[in-house]
């Protein structure tokens, strides 16, 4: 079930607030209890076969922790408790993910017939695997108690709103509030105000970017001309933003009903004078777990260049693969993996000289490469498309047509990427009326969002090929 | 501000609740009249179907095709569209000033070897001539343009209209079809013949003919069979009386516009009384379908109200030995010649190889061998193979 359809509006969530808030707040077990049927049914909903899945990652994740506290000082037993963990939520990820892209490289690379093994890929495996992760490597450095009671690590890895996209959510964040938490009307004000925010990002933006996006990449090169292919690096970039951060906005505004507080996931990254900046801002859960869990414990940047270097590649050639089992997400990650180094050696002092204008173009042209990197599953259609970019021909031909049919989303969306209309959004007096307005702009949002989401239910049959 | 935020918070509760219960309690309609499309069906459960997920799946199509008041939020939907973003292209139609013509696509279409294209349609329709001239019959092939060929100067010129495509494979079909000795018929000579546009002849909120365009057609066919030493009768335009519908037209085109489509025109209508009697056996089942089917009152007509739409097989019956028997062949294009062919055929029979698939046509020539074998088709589908493209 995903959060922008009508299963999720009209009859899950009423049905999770209405049970969860009928239980008086002085029970919490119960709450927790309800929350947690409530996001099991999500994601049997969306893949029945994999909560079995998710409950045994749960169940190691819970007597791992277990087995490291309780070993105290014996280390054979806290490194058993970990390896268990590890080996439980890599192998999962190793065979579920990436089962089929190694056996398939392994069979281009030499010739063996391999049969490429047909695996479904459980939904929101990378999160809630990396989610239970983080909770057993805390509690094996000390930095929080395991949990004794099965439910909360099964609240904690489950939680529907942050299931299947993030944030990825460390235990120690929402330990308290799984135990003793408060909600409180101001929260679920604010929860469902962000909510309608991200619905809006995505089904007002993100879709109608996705749907151009997907024109222009699949568009034969001759016909593409750099104007259109350009457009189609920004529309996708903007697609992918407004996707992820849309659904970040959901999850977190879901929480805040609940009495949750997630950690924020995007911040503005398109502002970024640097790729430096860009990664402090984009998909920043990610980007925290993978220094705080692989970086840092490689040895950061404590061991001298040439290993930090590769402690580098290693992070991003992960980062990379963490996005799909495919080589252009390796590419995508190694890609920024050389950018970061450059600027970190080479263009960092450079670029503080240079105005901040320019340094913002400077990043975006960087990035919006990094984003046709990441849309180009097949390799030999990357080079066409990057071909293209430079490949000045013609008039503005498709481009003129996108812009034609999509300037209020084009216009909204470049400006929505900065922080100023939402500063705007939330400056103004502290009056009932500016609340008021307020409100009356996001039911507005609320309104085009579900036209737009019954728009796309539009599925004329077909029965001619035009 | 406290009595704000609880007021939003109420209100949002509240619509929730009116959406569920209407969505729960309203009317369930089963046919999208717009989409021209069933709407998905309550799921059936089984073991089967929660474990490969299309239990589940099939409760969201169920919820998004029938969450309530879903025509009139697309409705609104379009015209924010169409008046507000001012969208040359909704739900994969382009407006243009004369007509509704469909998106075709910017990604380019298979092989651009457009002689053996032709060349293998045309070898496609070989075993049909053979097996007509074994018993004596006569075959004719009869090719329209599709009417967004017709129209294609609507079209904005940063779009695709895949013209080299469509003009490329019709050329070499054309040329195929001569140089293998196959009599031919062209709409658009026909439809062209006194040096008028061929526009007239097609509907602009639709991607057939209109009955003007069936009318000429049908005439040329039976004026081609006159000359094949056939003695037919052919029904004067002027008696079948052609007319507008008053029930609104809603051509695939602009039926996707739910009814909001900026360029209107009626179906045109003829008097069905004037054809003679007949008997009409659909699939295999007699009936009593009439050749027109007009809606009832307040509903919408469409392209289907000619013969009923498409059928895989259909066999009309007029009892008039001395007139020769005719098997057309071809998708909705057939429709309304079909009914045209009461007045001029002894038995008429229609395939429609979408639909059909109990014999292939050279089997079906042996058991039933028409006088006239006719294929009808459009030109955006002259070398297309499956259904009507892949004759034996």
């Amino acid at each position: 079930m995903v959060f922008s359809s009508f299963s999720f509006l009209i009859v899950f969530l009423p049905a999770v607030c209405l049970c969860y808030f009928l239980i008086p707040q002085r029970f919490h077990n119960a709450r927790n209890l309800v929350l947690l049927a409530f996001s099991l049914f999500f994601y049997v909903w969306g893949e029945a076969k994999g909560v079995l899945l998710m409950l045994a990652v749960i169940t190691v994740s819970y007597g791992s922790a277990l087995l490291i506290e309780r070993a105290g000082e014996r280390r054979s037993l806290r490194r058993l408790g970990l390896g268990l963990e590890l080996l439980a939520c890599l192998g999962a990820l190793g065979y579920f993910k990436y089962a089929g892209f190694f056996v398939r490289t392994l069979d281009r690379l030499f010739p063996l017939a391999l049969p490429i093994p047909e695996i479904v890929m459980p939904i929101g495996i990378s999160f809630f695997t990396f989610q239970s992760m983080s909770y057993v490597l805390d509690v094996y450095r000390g930095k929080t108690q395991a949990q004794r009671d099965p439910l909360h690590v099964a609240l904690y890895v489950a939680l529907f709103p942050q299931l299947v996209a993030g944030p990825i959510v460390r235990y120690e964040t929402i330990q308290a509030e799984i135990t003793e938490r408060k909600e409180r009307l101001a929260d679920i004000y604010d929860g469902l105000q962000r909510f309608i925010m991200g619905l809006g990002k995505k089904v007002l933006l993100a879709d109608v970017f996705g749907h151009e996006a997907e024109i222009i990449f699949a568009m034969d090169s001759g016909v593409r001309n750099a104007p259109t292919a350009w457009l189609g690096a920004v529309l996708f970039s903007l697609q992918i933003y407004y996707d992820f951060s849309g659904y970040s906005d959901m999850a977190i505004g879901l929480g805040r009903i609940f009495g949750f507080h997630f950690p924020e996931n995007f911040n503005y990254p398109f502002v970024a004078k640097s790729a430096t900046e860009f990664w402090r801002r984009w998909h920043i859960t990610l980007s925290s777990w993978f220094r705080d869990y692989v970086y840092i414990p490689l040895g950061g940047n404590r061991r001298g260049l040439p290993r930090q270097i590769l402690n580098l590649f290693v992070l991003w050639g992960l980062t990379g693969l963490w996005h799909g089992a495919s080589w252009n997400y390796v590419l995508w990650g190694l890609y920024f993996c050389v950018w970061l180094i450059l600027e970190k050696f080479f263009l960092g002092r450079r670029l503080e000289k240079l105005p901040a204008w320019l340094c913002h173009v400077y990043t975006l042209f960087f990035c919006l490469v990094s984003m046709v990197i990441f849309n180009s599953t097949e390799l030999s259609r990357l080079g066409s498309y990057l071909s293209d970019l430079f490949h000045f021909r013609g008039d503005f031909g498709y481009a003129r047509f996108v812009l034609q049919q999509n300037v209020p989303e084009i216009v909204l969306g470049l400006a929505i990427c900065t922080p100023l209309p939402l500063r705007l959004f939330r400056s103004g007096p502290d009056k009932p009326w500016a609340e008021l307005l307020r409100c009356c702009c996001l039911l507005a949002v609320l309104a085009l969002s579900a036209l737009a989401l019954t728009g796309s239910s539009f599925h004329a049959f077909i029965y001619f090929r035009f | 501000m406290q009595r704000i935020k609880q007021g939003f918070v109420l209100l949002l509760g509240l619509l929730a609740a009116l959406f569920l219960l209407v969505t729960y309690l309203g009317r369930r309609e089963e046919i999208s009249k717009f989409e021209y499309r069933t709407l998905a069906a309550h799921p059936e459960f089984s073991k089967e179907s929660l474990l490969d997920g299309s239990y589940f799946r099939g409760w969201d199509e169920y919820i998004s095709d029938h969450t309530a008041f879903r025509d009139g939020m697309m409705r609104s939907y379009l015209w924010l569209r169409l008046h507000v973003k001012k969208q040359l292209l909704v739900n994969d139609i382009i407006i243009s000033e004369e007509s509704l013509l469909p998106y075709l696509g910017e990604k380019s279409f298979g092989s651009d070897d457009y002689a053996a294209l032709g060349r293998d349609a045309v070898e496609r329709l070989e075993p049909i001539r053979q097996a007509v001239e074994a018993y004596g019959g006569h075959l004719l092939y009869y090719g329209i343009e599709g009417q967004s060929v017709v129209f294609r100067d609507g079209y904005p010129p940063y779009l695709h209209t895949h013209v080299d495509y469509y003009e490329n494979c019709a050329a070499a079909f054309r040329a195929a079809l001569a140089e293998a000795g196959f009599s031919t018929l062209y709409a658009h000579d026909v439809f062209t013949a006194d040096g008028g546009s061929p526009k007239r002849y097609y509907a602009r909120v639709d991607h057939h003919y209109n009955f003007l365009g069936a009318y000429k057609s049908y005439e040329a066919i039976c004026l081609w069979c006159r000359e094949q030493g056939m003695e037919i009768p052919i029904v004067e335009q002027e008696r079948l009386q052609i007319h507008p519908s008053e029930a609104p037209f809603y051509g695939a085109y602009s039926r996707k516009l739910y009814g909001l489509s900026p360029i209107e025109e009626p179906l045109l209508i003829f008097d069905a009384s004037v054809l003679p009697s007949y008997q009409r056996w659909d699939n295999g089942e007699q009936t009593d379908a009439p050749l027109l089917q007009l809606p009832e009152e307040g509903a919408p007509i469409y392209y289907a109200a000619y013969m009923g739409g498409d059928m895989g097989e259909t066999v009309i019956q007029t009892d008039r030995p001395e007139l020769p028997s005719i098997l057309i062949v071809g998708d909705s294009y057939t429709n309304p010649v079909e009914a045209l062919c009461v007045g001029s055929f002894n038995e008429i029979r229609s395939l429609d190889f979408r639909h059909y698939d109990q014999m292939t046509l050279t089997e079906y020539l042996e058991s039933y061998p028409a006088d006239l074998v006719l294929i009808l088709r459009d030109s955006l589908n002259y070398v297309i193979p499956g259904g009507n493209g892949d004759l034996k």
